[in-house]
């Protein structure tokens, strides 16, 4: 009999835990928020050059890697899609597709990833660091509360800052399908504009931004977390970090899924366009 | 051996006397799975002295330090400071309380990120309305306080372990604390820097009537800084007295721990001493198969 019982005990503990740790991080979360919004009405909970140095860490810095990167896939893009629209019908429908596919799902998704491979893995890494080194714990024993002293300004840093490399790499994914439409397979310039008007809506566009909003908030979440809570020695904190990009991927690619699902229900309700 | 004092004799109240022992520890327990770290521990410190928490590597002295600073919270038990409960606390009395002691970690835990002119002016800039002109002052008096003048505008990574505990002691006293802890402060220092580090303990404690407790196995300092010392085994207070106390003492565990002999109630050194036996009988055997 006991046989029978232990695996089900032991799924519950790894449930329970599971739950533990999801609702701890969702305090974490909030608590974060909570002292970012309030950080700017207060110089006790984090100094204000902190946040502008994250700003710069997660958003200036990224620039380069989000353009190069932004404007390659959206040349690919065009120079893999181009020849089977062109099997079918005319070629300058690659405009739309780009537009489209860009600024609704592949922008986002892909800058986020980004994001999460050069941010949240720097986040987990330094928090993870000042926990194993105690610094944390000084802090608190300095009456400074570590969430808001630490993590609130890289939260408010991302969640500004994620929107921004979005933005950035979507334009670049544009300029670069349209150079390599224009000049590799020939569209003529006023023909690409005209069926990017007629395909990609504003609401494209906002859902691709309001999207990254979550996947910021995701990250910044679960990377801080994870960070914040290394015990240990130094090893754990290379563990930490792999854990950490890992539920981000799992997070973000999810979270895209359910969210273009809900927008998909919405625009069947006539809720959104 | 003195065991009415280790468990809470010492709580005496006099005219003129402060009302609460600095620190007062009560029923402390605290188990990691199976491991009980922390047995039913009870305690007072009294204000003005120097206390040393002693004991072999594993015995629970981290473990009650960190109680006694509020990062940790016990399986049942209290930790007082200044009278007031840290844990049931609520956040104001707690923030409060944690401007009454500093600490001194092991590794100095100073924010790398910052200058050492910084770290001590983080606590007096968060804690204060002072004009920056008065921190700035506060904080050269208190770096110079620790020989740690010239270092103000370096980075902990510029600078050598016996000066980042320098820095972390400014640090620590940077609210002019009536408690400081520290952890360790001889870990990995040369034997003049231990030195220079115990005549701070001891000065702070003189000249500004600081309680220190501070947790350490390296005898020479007990004997150098410590007015009582607490001997930690098992979860409890073995031994709680002076350090000729300590010195006279009989019990087989604190002779075993201050001669650091091998052989002893101590069972951690009988399975290194095993293992050191294995070794020689595993070489000696490997000498007598050879050509």
């Amino acid at each position: 009999m006991a046989d029978l019982t232990d695996p089900i005990a032991s799924l519950g503990k790894f449930l329970n835990r599971q739950v533990a740790h999801l609702g701890a991080a969702m305090r974490f979360g909030l608590s974060a928020m909570w002292f970012g919004v309030r950080g700017l009405f207060s110089r006790r909970i984090y100094p204000r050059h902190d946040l502008i140095v994250q700003m710069d860490y997660t958003g200036a810095r990224s620039t380069l890697i989000m353009v190069l990167l932004g404007f390659l896939v959206g040349a690919s893009l065009v120079i893999q899609t181009t020849p089977s629209l062109a099997r079918y019908g005319p070629a300058e429908l690659v405009a739309g597709v780009v537009g489209v596919s860009i600024l609704r799902t592949l922008g986002p998704l892909l800058a986020a990833i980004i994001f999460a491979g050069r941010v949240g893995a720097g986040f987990t890494a330094e928090l993870g660091t000042m926990a194993v080194s105690e610094e944390i714990t000084a802090l608190d024993t300095m009456g400074i509360n570590p969430v808001g002293y630490l993590v609130a300004p890289r939260f408010l840093a991302a969640c500004i800052m994620l929107p921004a490399c979005t933005v950035m790499f979507d334009l670049a994914a544009l300029i670069g399908g349209y150079v390599v439409g224009i000049y590799q397979f020939n569209i003529l310039p006023e023909d690409w504009f005209n069926i990017t008007k007629q395909f990609v809506k504003m609401s494209d566009f906002t859902f691709g931004l309001a999207k990254s909003v979550v996947f910021a908030w995701l990250i910044t979440l679960v990377c801080c977390y994870k960070g914040y809570h290394v015990r240990g020695s130094g090893i754990e904190v290379g563990r930490a970090t792999m854990q950490a990009i890992v539920i981000c991927l799992v997070l973000i690619i999810v979270s895209d899924t359910v969210m273009s699902l809900i927008y998909n229900f919405l625009y069947r309700m006539g809720i959104v366009s | 051996m003195n065991d009415a004092a280790a468990m809470g004799g010492t709580d005496r109240e006099a005219p003129g006397r402060a009302p609460h022992p600095a620190i007062s520890v009560r029923n402390l327990c605290k188990a990691y799975g199976d491991n009980r770290v922390l047995d039913n521990m009870s305690f007072d410190l009294e204000r003005g002295r120097v206390y040393v928490v002693m004991g072999p590597s594993g015995c629970g002295k981290s473990t009650l330090l960190r109680h006694m600073i509020g990062a940790e919270e016990p399986d049942s038990g209290q930790v007082l400071i200044d009278g007031l409960d840290i844990q049931s606390a609520n956040r104001r009395q707690r923030e409060d309380a944690k401007r009454k002691y500093g600490v001194l970690f092991q590794s100095a835990a100073l924010l790398n990120g910052l200058t050492v002119a910084q770290n001590v002016a983080l606590p007096i800039a968060r804690h204060t309305d002072l004009p920056r002109s008065t921190i700035d002052l506060m904080v050269k008096l208190k770096l110079e306080l620790v020989g740690m003048g010239g270092a103000a505008d370096k980075y902990p990574y510029e600078i050598s372990g016996g000066m980042k505990k320098r820095a972390g002691l400014a640090r620590a006293i940077a609210l002019d604390p009536a408690i400081v802890f520290y952890d360790e402060p001889s870990a990995g220092l040369d034997p003049v820097m231990i030195g220079v580090i115990d005549k701070l303990i001891r000065d702070l404690t003189g000249k500004l009537g600081i309680t220190s407790v501070v947790i350490t196995h390296e005898m020479p300092s007990i004997f150098r800084i410590a007015d009582e010392v607490m001997m930690l085994y098992g979860g409890k207070i073995t031994f709680r007295g002076t350090p000729e106390d300590l010195r006279n003492s009989t019990i087989p565990l604190v002779r075993q721990f201050i001669n650091g002999d091998p052989e002893g109630p101590i069972n951690a050194p009988r399975q290194l001493a095993d293992l050191s036996e294995r070794l020689i009988g595993a070489s000696r055997r490997k000498e007598g198969a050879g050509p």
